[in-house]
């Protein structure tokens, strides 16, 4: 005798109310949900990806025209950049073990570490989260903190965001120009292009950056002494010991205005990312090679 | 309803919906359309009541895995899993009785239901996250108002984009292999509820 088959529309009803209770009940009860989200990006990720590739042709999200276009020229730029960041990143090493020795101070000094780059694809993004997905994940070594920069010719090294949130195969980055990210404030230090010395990365104009919520970072209380030797146009670098080592001297972005503020003896300072964070197609995902995402790492 | 050809499709519209939807914000805006919910009403339009329900569920459960919140300590995203879902739910069942009352093989008609659908879809998303909320604060939401605005924003703009794969989509419908209809509307739905069979 055949057993009694619910009808489509009887399991539709206890379907809904599964969901209906789902929805509702508080994330420790239901976060083991989160475990297929990995791989149903996984999944998409093989057209997505691709599709990426018309998205950037309808809103090309990298500035910055007249840099090279081939892929070997793009690599190089890239290794040059990759080198400047290194060089500033010794000048700030140069300046805090100065700065250590004169205060006769015994800590440990954290810049400097070694990372290990990996590229990732970016299989979707959500803009008004905040939020990209990166294909790459706990399987390739990515850990809580791994700094993400931007790759590809226009990018030179841009911070993208850092991972909050890893699966087997994917992981979710949150943008720095989220006013959600974590840490909130980043450090920037504001100087020219290229490598610096110690002497001018001490010498340099330093602001406290939050993101605005509109694709921009701003510092809304620079004194206009400092500001004064801020101009329009200047490079960005974060330098900023509650993020993770291996976001030091990682691109902000460019000095785009420096405004007046209700208050007269403040300034406030404006700096657009080089390219569209919410837009990049392919990164370069930061890991420390000794597994510790540094100070401030940790989300 | 050919499901195979259904699963390529959803695949299809979720490629988009992740790779293509963020080139079309407006502006820093977060309002830009959902390829699903034109998706859903395509389906909405044409198959059986009941394989749309179980469709719309599908492509809603689909939505949710993919639109993760930032949780509210700045850590791991929180993936809820239901709003989209019952969303999409309710927008199949708004589509399935809004359906006899529209020329179906109008390009407006798909328009129109997307805009419906995706309407309804926004107020009850809407209303669940702001219901779990107010006593689940492990992940951030805007505020409900700002939240439904930027929805139903995005349904005015999938009602554009509807428009614009009408006749696309009308191209490849006899790929669905949807259930044949008569030339009328009001006989297309008599057929499919059975009623001019029963009258002999």
């Amino acid at each position: 005798m055949r057993r009694r088959l619910p009808s489509p529309r009887a399991t539709l009803v206890i379907a809904a109310a599964a969901l209906l209770a789902l929805a509702l009940l508080p994330a420790r009860f239901t976060g083991w949900v989160g475990w297929f989200r990995g791989p149903f990006l996984a999944a998409v990720g093989p057209v997505s990806g691709p599709l990426r590739i018309v998205s950037k042709f309808l809103r090309p999200g990298e500035r910055g025209p007249g840099r090279p276009v081939t892929d070997s020229e793009a690599e190089l730029v890239r290794q040059r950049d990759d080198a400047e960041r290194r060089a500033n990143e010794l000048a700030a090493q140069v300046l805090e073990l100065n700065r250590l020795l004169s205060d006769f101070q015994r800590q440990p000094v954290a810049l400097g570490s070694r990372v290990r780059m990996i590229e990732g694809s970016v299989l979707a993004s959500q803009p008004g989260r905040g939020l990209v997905d990166v294909a790459r994940g706990t399987t390739h070594g990515i850990g809580p903190g791994t700094v993400v920069v931007a790759r590809g010719a226009a990018a030179g090294g841009q911070l993208v965001g850092i991972v909050t949130d890893r699966s087997a195969v994917s992981s979710v980055v949150h943008l720095i120009t989220d006013r959600r990210v974590s840490p909130p404030l980043m450090i920037g230090v504001i100087g020219g292009e290229g490598v610096m010395t110690p002497e001018v990365l001490q010498q340099s104009p330093r602001v406290q950056l939050k993101p605005t919520g509109e694709g921009l970072l701003a510092a809304d209380a620079v004194g206009v002494a400092e500001a004064a030797r801020i101009a329009p146009g200047a490079v960005v670098r974060l330098l900023d010991d509650s993020w993770p080592v291996s976001a030091q001297m990682t691109l902000l972005g460019r000095v785009t205005a420096v405004e007046p503020t209700d208050n007269p003896l403040f300034r406030r300072v404006v700096v657009r990312p080089e390219v569209d964070v919410a837009r990049v197609r392919s990164v370069i995902l930061r890991i420390p090679a000794d597994g510790a995402p540094g100070p401030g790492g940790t989300p | 309803m050919n499901w195979i050809v259904f699963i390529l499709a959803a695949y299809g519209a979720f490629a988009l919906e992740f790779g293509v939807r963020d080139a079309l914000q407006l502006g820093h805006t977060a309002v830009a359309p959902h390829f699903v919910l034109v998706l859903l009403a395509f389906v909405g339009v044409w198959a059986p009541s009941t394989v749309v329900l179980w469709a719309s569920l599908a492509l809603g459960l689909g939505l949710d895995l993919f639109y993760a919140f930032p949780s509210a300590s700045g850590g791991e995203e929180v993936v809820v899993v239901g709003p989209w879902a019952l969303g999409c739910l309710a927008a199949g069942y708004t589509v399935l009785t809004m359906r006899p009352l529209m020329f179906r093989r109008g390009v407006m008609a798909l328009g129109f239901l997307a805009l419906c659908g995706s309407a309804v879809c926004a107020v009850v998303c809407v209303t669940l996250l702001t219901l779990r909320a107010r006593f689940d604060a492990s992940f951030t939401i805007d505020p409900a108002w700002s939240e439904l605005g930027v929805r139903l924003a995005n349904a005015v703009y999938t009602w554009a984009l509807a428009l614009a794969l009408a006749v696309p989509l009308r191209a490849v419908k006899p790929v669905f292999g949807f259930p044949a209809t008569g030339s009328g509307v009001f006989r297309a739905e008599g057929v499919r509820s059975g009623a001019y069979s029963k009258r002999g």
